[in-house]
């Protein structure tokens, strides 16, 4: 590019490079997102607290092929205690335990799921609120806009930031104790069920991350304000839980039956998480004797209602997410 | 070929016109873009790297289409904000690389092209440091560096000497004058008018989202022929009448100062004659030169009351 | 009489230095306050509108001392600088407030707002929500309740920002008027021009310190190691120079271009003295003469030598 000139007439120098047609800037966004979001320590603290649910599972896993091969003798009781606490169900009676593994470690992956969807909603209430309300604060907008980025691509850039955080404490974790149990103790059964399994929780985590990413960015899309955010999500999850309890205590059970999933978020994700993991049809032919459920083993609700619900807030959200989107990019001269 | 080019483009919010029926063709070269507030310069360039599309009416930019090119002119043009425009938690080397990135630039050629355009504008070990802590000067010349990160062909800038004191203002006024020379067509928007006179060649006069004038700095600048100012010590009376004994008019007279008209062009030394002769020392002999703000104010006025 | 007075006065914020030690005198009229960045312009306001203590030292206005002497403050109108407003009330009602915040009320506040608000030429927006005004028209508003007591002193922190050249223009126009009718001015701004163009008195500041005040002629004067340049544009600048190169008092010459000369001299006046003869003898045809560097964007360079 210089030519041999000593000394150049004006110092600035231009470059021949090319510009690519930029199909992935949304994944540049991605990037900056979570490494800016990543240098709080309280995010960097949530996530590997997250993280240490892979031990608990590890652990159950274990104690589950430990428990194989006591069956029968009596060191098996505190075991059998263990079980019926942490999955909600008496196993003692069972007499060929390897039959019933597939089912178990789906019931210990739906008690992590159980835990994560408390850690998601933290997690989502610190990283999530800043995506876009820190760039409307910081009126970042109108470098954007001016570059060939396009208002979806900001869109799908910011949504995956925060799907990057909750897959951090929902996805991530889940395979992981997947592929660590599966080490440790040789799995959930044939390696076809492995793969099911594991496609299954990839389905699960993945929708879990995107439709509770989309509500946020919704939110973080209606003002400056990070902190308004933060209020509005978790007044989200807190008060639909809240509604539904109360939907559930005043109308008898049998009458709403298809409804009653369908008012919290989190209670749609688990009817959802259940449907997809066959547990209806799993606990139909382990036929195990009523006695032996502590507590109801499928959460009530339809699975169609529950995602009609959560495809719903989806698309509701990112469509809001969209047009305010859009909006900014218009203005953003004189913003 | 003009690098930017309106036919009748109209922008209107509901009720309210920002920009009525505008036609301009802008040459090469750094070109001012002046006008109240109010008067449609940020709808302008809002239309113009396609954030809001026109409500009738064409325009192209660097040749392509706004209507249908604008991925394209982003690419082409470089954009500086009025206002500060950072990303919360970039270091200034950070910042112009995602800058670059976004507009398509790879991960290398970002880096080794935001590390030119730094040294470019001055940033140095400045660069490594968190961009909220930059003073304005800092501010704007950061700004600056990610809008020519991809080397664009045609820079929009938007008040650029905002905040700096009067050693930044050079500075980044010697930036400007250097990216003209370096080939690339520069748009400045500001209401410093004595920074326009002087990096620009042509300007846009802008009022009410019409178009009220364009002119060349230099044809404005041109001295008068026959109007001059004098700045003087001495014995003011006396000179007065050594100039009128020559035919020079004057028009006005102040302590130490006098307005003259010369009886023709060329006759300047009837002045340093009537000087030397009433003893009086003559310090300064300025003609007359049309500023930008006359410009200016005389099109504005034109508005409101044609 | 000196309106404000600086004793020895320095202040600091934890570490860092504000003023350094200074002491000096702002009269009548309109004085012109330019420094760089972080000079301490802003802080010599604050200070002389009692919202900063001194750290040590002294300063009056008026003859009385600003710090915790709300009564003082009457006699004074501020405009700081930045962008903060109550976003919900109209303009005419800020200015109502503040109004009676300085001890106005009845007939006379209203007669005062309504007069402010046109010379600050607001009256077409004064009764919409500052929320909705241009940073130029916010800019006009905050001028406004500087204004509107009638203060006998006014100090303005960049009181041009953001204003397109048409309120400019009214702004230096409505400062000259001011001064006119006997009000002081204490202005600071980045835009060296306007300010030459309102005063030719100047304070200016660098690092907490004074490094010039007074007449800018008499600073310039007064700067013996940067000797004057005097340009002189004519046809023939080479025989010009010849002439002139014989002068003792000149000390340097330059074609800076085809039609320019540049003469550097430590006394020009005794130049300028003998300039129109010399020219007048060689026949050379001259179309201007001009000083070079006696604005104050000159002299302000020579003294803040400071890196942007």
């Amino acid at each position: 590019m210089t030519t041999a000139h000593t000394v150049q007439s004006c110092r600035y120098s231009r470059w021949d490079g090319q510009l690519s047609r930029s199909r992935w800037t949304w994944l540049m966004i991605v990037c900056i997102g979570v490494r800016l979001a990543a240098k709080r320590s309280r995010t960097r603290g949530l996530v590997i607290a997250g993280g240490l649910l892979v031990l608990g599972s590890c652990g159950m896993f274990y104690a589950l092929s430990l428990l194989e091969t006591l069956v029968g003798t009596s060191q098996a009781r505190g075991l059998y205690d263990f079980i019926r606490v942490m999955l909600g169900v008496d196993v003692s009676g069972v007499a060929r335990l390897e039959e019933l593994r597939g089912l178990l470690w789906r019931c210990v992956f739906l008690l992590a799921v159980h835990i994560q969807m408390f850690w998601v909603v933290l997690m989502v209430a610190q990283a999530g609120p800043g995506v876009i309300a820190n760039d409307l604060k910081a009126r970042a907008l109108p470098i954007y806009f001016a570059k060939p980025v396009t208002p979806l691509t900001y869109l799908v850039g910011k949504w995956m930031t925060v799907v990057v955080f909750i897959a951090m404490v929902t996805l991530i974790p889940n395979l992981a104790s997947l592929l660590l149990g599966t080490w440790m103790t040789g799995g959930p059964g044939t390696w076809g069920e492995f793969l099911v399994l594991a496609g299954d929780l990839l389905v699960s985590g993945l929708g879990l991350c995107v439709v509770a990413g989309a509500i946020v960015i919704a939110l973080s899309s209606l003002t400056s304000d990070r902190r308004y955010v933060t209020g509005a999500w978790l007044a989200i999850c807190v008060l639909l839980v809240a509604a539904q309890a109360v939907v559930r205590d005043a109308l008898p059970a049998d009458s709403v039956r298809g409804f009653l999933g369908c008012i919290s978020l989190k209670d749609n994700v688990l009817v959802l998480t259940e449907w997809l993991f066959g547990m209806r049809e799993a606990w139909e032919t382990a036929a195990l004797p009523s006695e032996a459920f502590i507590r109801a083993p499928l959460s009530e609700g339809s699975p169609g209602c529950a995602a009609v619900v959560l495809a719903g807030w989806t698309v509701g959200a990112l469509l809001l997410c969209y047009r305010q989107v859009v909006r900014f990019s218009r203005s953003a001269a004189n913003v | 070929m003009s690098v930017l080019n309106c036919h009748n483009l109209v922008k209107s919010y509901g009720r309210i016109t920002a920009l009525s029926s505008v036609t301009l063709a802008v040459e090469p070269g750094v070109v001012g873009l002046l006008g109240p507030n109010g008067a449609g310069k940020s709808t302008l360039i809002s239309v113009l790297l396609g954030q809001t599309p026109a409500t009738s009416g064409e325009g192209s930019v660097l040749g392509l289409d706004i209507r249908r090119r604008q991925r394209q002119i982003r690419r082409q043009v470089g954009f500086m904000p009025e206002n500060d425009c950072l990303i919360p938690g970039l270091s200034g080397i950070g910042y112009v690389r995602y800058a670059g990135r976004l507009a398509g630039m790879t991960h290398g050629d970002a880096m080794q092209r935001a590390h030119e355009v730094l040294d470019y504008v001055d940033l140095d070990e400045a660069r490594y440091r968190p961009a909220e802590e930059y003073s304005a000067g800092m501010k704007q010349r950061l700004k600056l560096a990610q809008a020519l990160v991809h080397d664009p062909d045609l820079l929009l800038l938007d008040e650029p000497t905002n905040g700096m004191d009067p050693q930044g203002r050079q500075t980044m006024l010697a930036l400007i004058s250097d990216l003209g020379r370096a080939g690339i067509s520069v748009l400045l928007s500001s209401h410093l008018l004595p920074d326009v006179e002087r990096v620009c060649a042509r300007v846009l006069i802008m009022g009410g989202g019409e178009l009220l004038a364009t002119g060349g700095i230099a044809e404005m600048k041109r001295p008068h022929a026959t109007l001059y100012r004098l700045e003087y010590s001495g014995d003011g009376a006396v000179f007065r009448r050594r100039l009128a004994e020559r035919n020079v008019a004057v028009l006005e007279h102040r302590d130490g100062q006098l307005n003259i008209e010369l009886p023709g062009e060329g006759t300047q030394r009837l002045v340093l004659e009537a000087a030397c002769e009433a003893e009086a020392q003559l310090h300064g002999l300025h003609p007359k030169r049309s500023s930008l703000e006359d410009m200016f104010m005389g099109a504005i006025q034109r508005q409101t009351d044609p | 009489m000196s309106i404000i007075e600086l004793n020895a006065l320095s202040k600091w914020y934890g570490e860092v230095i504000g003023l350094n030690n200074v002491t000096t005198r702002v009269g009548h009229g309109i004085t012109g306050l330019v420094g760089p960045n972080g000079a301490g312009k802003s802080t010599l306001m604050g200070l002389a509108m009692g919202q900063l203590r001194p750290s040590k030292g002294a300063i009056t206005v008026f003859g009385d001392r600003v710090w915790d002497n709300p009564h003082v403050l009457t006699r004074i109108g501020y405009c700081p600088e930045g962008d903060a407003f109550w976003p919900n009330v109209t303009g005419r009602q800020f200015v109502t407030f503040l109004g009676r915040a300085s001890g106005m009320h009845g007939a006379a506040l209203k007669t005062a707002v309504h007069e402010v608000i046109e010379s600050t030429g607001m009256t077409p927006h004064a009764d919409r929500a500052i929320r909705g005004y241009s940073k130029g028209m916010r800019q006009r508003i905050k001028l406004a309740q500087t204004l509107v007591h009638r203060p006998q002193l006014l100090i303005l922190d960049e009181p041009f920002t953001g204003a397109d050249p048409v309120a400019r223009h009214h702004l230096a126009d409505l400062f000259r008027e001011l001064a006119e009718r006997g009000v002081d001015i204490l202005l600071s701004s980045h835009v060296l021009h306007e300010v030459e163009a309102l005063t030719r008195q100047i304070l200016m500041i660098d690092h907490g310190r004074i490094v010039a005040e007074g007449d800018l002629q008499t600073v310039r004067r007064e700067l013996h190691d940067r000797p004057h340049a005097i340009r002189v544009r004519l046809d023939q600048p080479r025989r010009l120079g010849r002439r002139l190169v014989d002068l003792e008092e000149v000390m340097s010459l330059r074609i800076a271009a085809a039609d320019t000369l540049i003469i550097e001299t430590a006394s020009p006046d005794r130049v300028h003295h003998q300039l129109s003869g010399i020219i007048l003898e060689e026949g050379i045809a001259v179309r201007e003469i001009a000083a070079a560097d006696e604005s104050l964007e000159a002299v302000f360079g020579y003294l803040t030598n400071r890196s942007a």
